[in-house]
């Protein structure tokens, strides 16, 4: 039996799926972060998991996805926010239209309790007539219930609503989803059956939905005045002055942390730790082994060496760095603020051919570009996606690039700082502009639902950084062997030195650094961050780091995004992309070379 | 009455007034309005306006953001205790 979990964006769907199975999804409390489907297996059911929706039919990806999803169910479960019943009825009503067994799950019972909200649970079962059960996924709680009631025999489904009886013939034979896509006005559809519905049915249809579902919040649902520090808290946030400030101040605080105390202290002392003991470990004992100096020791414990700076690098640097990122991101994420930072920048992103949900893509970049390249699904049309895929591919640095470059700008003082993140930002704009103009249309207009604040959660908070962190070794540590195996290798056949050398007038004349810094491109080609790091080792005078820092930043993403960039936008649109940005980041780099005193 | 007269566009609502939904003019986002609750007879109570930027409005516990662009496209009438 196949049980599809639905609901509206950020209602805990993802919880409740880790809840039934034990499988992890990713949770924070940012509409639309679930965009593909997860499985995973409850007894001898099949559990499946969905991206949150408000209604179905095929306006978006997520509803495209979700759609599908659902035809294959036996029985849904449709996860509802309790706090936002009157909004999450809507959905509530479609899936009841489905003629599938469909089990109702008022999730965030905890906060109801805690606001003493009036939520008649009883009452609203009997008036929909499907199982109503009460949970607060995040603690456990009526997950056990909902097992049970899920193992035992699925109920009839739900009567259809009254006004399908009425139906013309070819309509009336469509299955349950596809009637529900046709009312949808869904193209596809409206050809199979040859006529769409009159004229402003849809909307009619929409009224009474939107009616009935207001009456049973009406009769089951009332709140108590709420809190108000929230609300000053998010006026705060959303004033232009005020929220600026906040972003400038978040900016330095990210500096301050993750710049300063990761990136210096914590990883000069990491460091300083494992070339103390663990290298010299390594040497010894290899020696027994292997000849020093031969190949082999040279492959594992020479300048590049798999065993010794590989995993220094790795461990010592990268992942203090990655993890302070993650850390960050995964509060701002769970504390509900980027959809606040998503309305404060509206105003400015439709001038760059966005609205401000682009906001979310381009943040979860500095985690991993990759990722947010996935992420531009949640976009509004494919001219959004374009610029975002573009800016994410061009003018934004990964966590761990960040990381690497926030530690080398960091030792050089703020104002190289402040002229790096000048110049991307200059960048960043200067293309976005640039899109806008070429791209036929004109930006979608913002509408997006503002989830509650809340203090992040610790639980949430640690099991996303953790994953993510997972993730990043898993990825990058094969990478990065592989990459300095290729560095060691071009180092031993004069490989290294001949592109050194070809590339030597572009790195030395144009962007005017060391000739040793050519590896560091060659490097940024497998990762991004790997290129970053290897300007670590070159000496330089501060301009040239920062050179150094503008270049690879705009310069290729890493080789997972490359594949993503093709994936999502074609090999064409991909490859322009791709080109696009060694071209924009030496024309940038060579400009810094030059104006930077 | 002269509330018939009086209908004006979201965009120019200020923070802290009430007004009911006439007409949502955009049909490419009126379906996507609708289900997070905006649409012609609701009530929106309008809890901040970024200046040069959207309208963030609260109908029932739900609040939205609606860009300008949008806000401008849809018609409101000022709230009244007494129905017409």
């Amino acid at each position: 039996m196949v049980i599809v979990l639905a609901g509206n964006p950020n209602v805990g769907k993802s919880v409740v799926f880790h809840g039934l199975t034990g499988r992890y999804v990713e949770v924070s409390n940012f509409p639309g972060t679930t965009v593909s489907v997860s499985q995973g297996r409850l007894g001898s059911h099949t559990v499946v998991d969905t991206p949150g929706v408000y209604g179905l039919s095929r306006f978006t990806a997520e509803e495209r996805v979700a759609v599908e999803a659902l035809r294959t169910a036996d029985i849904i479960v449709n996860v509802v926010d309790a706090r936002h019943l009157p909004r999450d009825l809507f959905l509530t009503l479609q899936l009841t239209e489905l003629g599938r067994p469909v089990v109702v799950v008022l999730n965030m019972m905890d906060e109801i309790r805690r606001d003493h909200v009036f939520l008649d649970a009883d009452g609203l079962e009997e008036a929909l007539g499907v199982p109503v059960l009460k949970a607060a996924a995040v603690r456990g709680e009526g997950i056990v219930e909902l097992r049970q009631r899920l193992g035992g025999p699925a109920g009839p489904p739900p009567a259809p609503p009254m006004f399908w009886t009425k139906l013309a013939d070819p309509v009336r034979r469509l299955d349950a989803i596809d009637r529900l896509l046709w009312w949808e006005e869904d193209a596809t559809l409206i050809r199979t059956v040859g006529a769409g519905p009159a004229p402003g049915q849809q909307e009619v249809v929409y009224t009474r939905r939107r009616q009935a579902a207001d009456d049973l919040a009406h009769r089951f649902f009332r709140v108590a005045t709420s809190a108000k520090w929230p609300e000053r808290i998010d006026r705060l946030l959303m004033n232009p002055w005020t929220g600026l400030a906040f972003v400038a101040a978040l900016l330095v605080g990210v500096y301050e942390s993750v710049g300063v105390l990761v990136a210096n202290r914590l990883v000069g002392w990491a460091e300083l730790t494992l070339q103390s003991t663990w290298v010299p470990a390594v040497e010894t004992g290899l020696a027994h082994v292997v000849t020093p100096g031969s190949l082999i020791f040279r492959l594992l414990a020479g300048e590049y060496g798999l065993l010794t700076s590989t995993v220094t690098y790795l461990l010592a640097l990268l992942l203090p760095l990655v993890t302070g990122f993650y850390l960050l991101l995964a509060v701002l994420e769970d504390s509900g603020y980027l959809p606040r930072l998503a309305t404060l920048l509206d105003g400015w992103f439709l001038r760059v051919g966005l609205n401000g949900r682009a906001v979310i893509p381009l943040v979860l970049g500095f985690g991993c570009v990759t990722m947010a390249t996935l992420t531009t699904r949640i976009l509004s049309g494919e001219r959004e996606r374009t610029i975002v895929t573009v800016l994410l591919a061009w003018t934004i640095p990964c966590s761990a690039q960040m990381g690497v470059i926030t530690g080398l700008l960091a030792g050089l003082g703020w104002p190289y700082a402040l002229a790096y993140a000048m110049t991307v930002l200059t960048l960043f704009v200067a293309v976005g502009t640039m899109l806008d103009r070429m791209l036929p249309g004109e930006p979608v207009p913002l509408l997006l639902d503002l989830p509650p604040l809340r203090l992040p959660r610790p639980g949430n908070v640690f099991y996303k950084t953790r994953q993510q962190i997972l993730g990043f070794l898993w990825e990058a540590a094969p990478l990065f062997l592989m990459g300095n195996l290729v560095i060691e290798m071009g180092k031993l056949t004069g490989g290294l030195g001949w592109l050194e050398r070809m590339l030597g007038p572009l790195v030395t004349g144009w962007l005017r650094l060391p000739p040793a810094t050519a590896s560091a491109f060659v490097l940024g080609f497998i990762r991004r961050d790997f290129g970053t790091v290897a300007l670590y080792q070159a000496d330089m005078a501060p301009h040239q780091i920062l050179t150094g820092a503008v270049t690879l930043t705009l310069f290729v993403p890493c080789i997972a995004s490359t594949l993503v960039l093709f994936r999502e936008r074609g090999v064409k649109n991909g490859a322009a992309i791709w080109l696009g940005s060694i071209f924009v980041a030496l024309l940038t780099g060579g400009l810094v070379a030059r104006l930077a005193p | 009455m002269a509330e018939r007269g009086m209908s004006m566009r979201l965009s120019d609502v200020g923070r802290g007034r009430r007004v009911t939904v006439v007409k949502v003019a955009d049909p490419r986002l009126r379906p996507q309005a609708a289900r997070l609750g905006i649409q012609a007879g609701v009530l929106l109570l309008v809890k901040a306006v970024v200046p040069q930027g959207p309208v963030i409005v609260q109908t029932g516990p739900v609040t939205v953001a609606v860009g300008r662009r949008l806000a401008a496209r849809i018609e409101v009438h000022p709230w009244t205790r007494k129905p017409v």
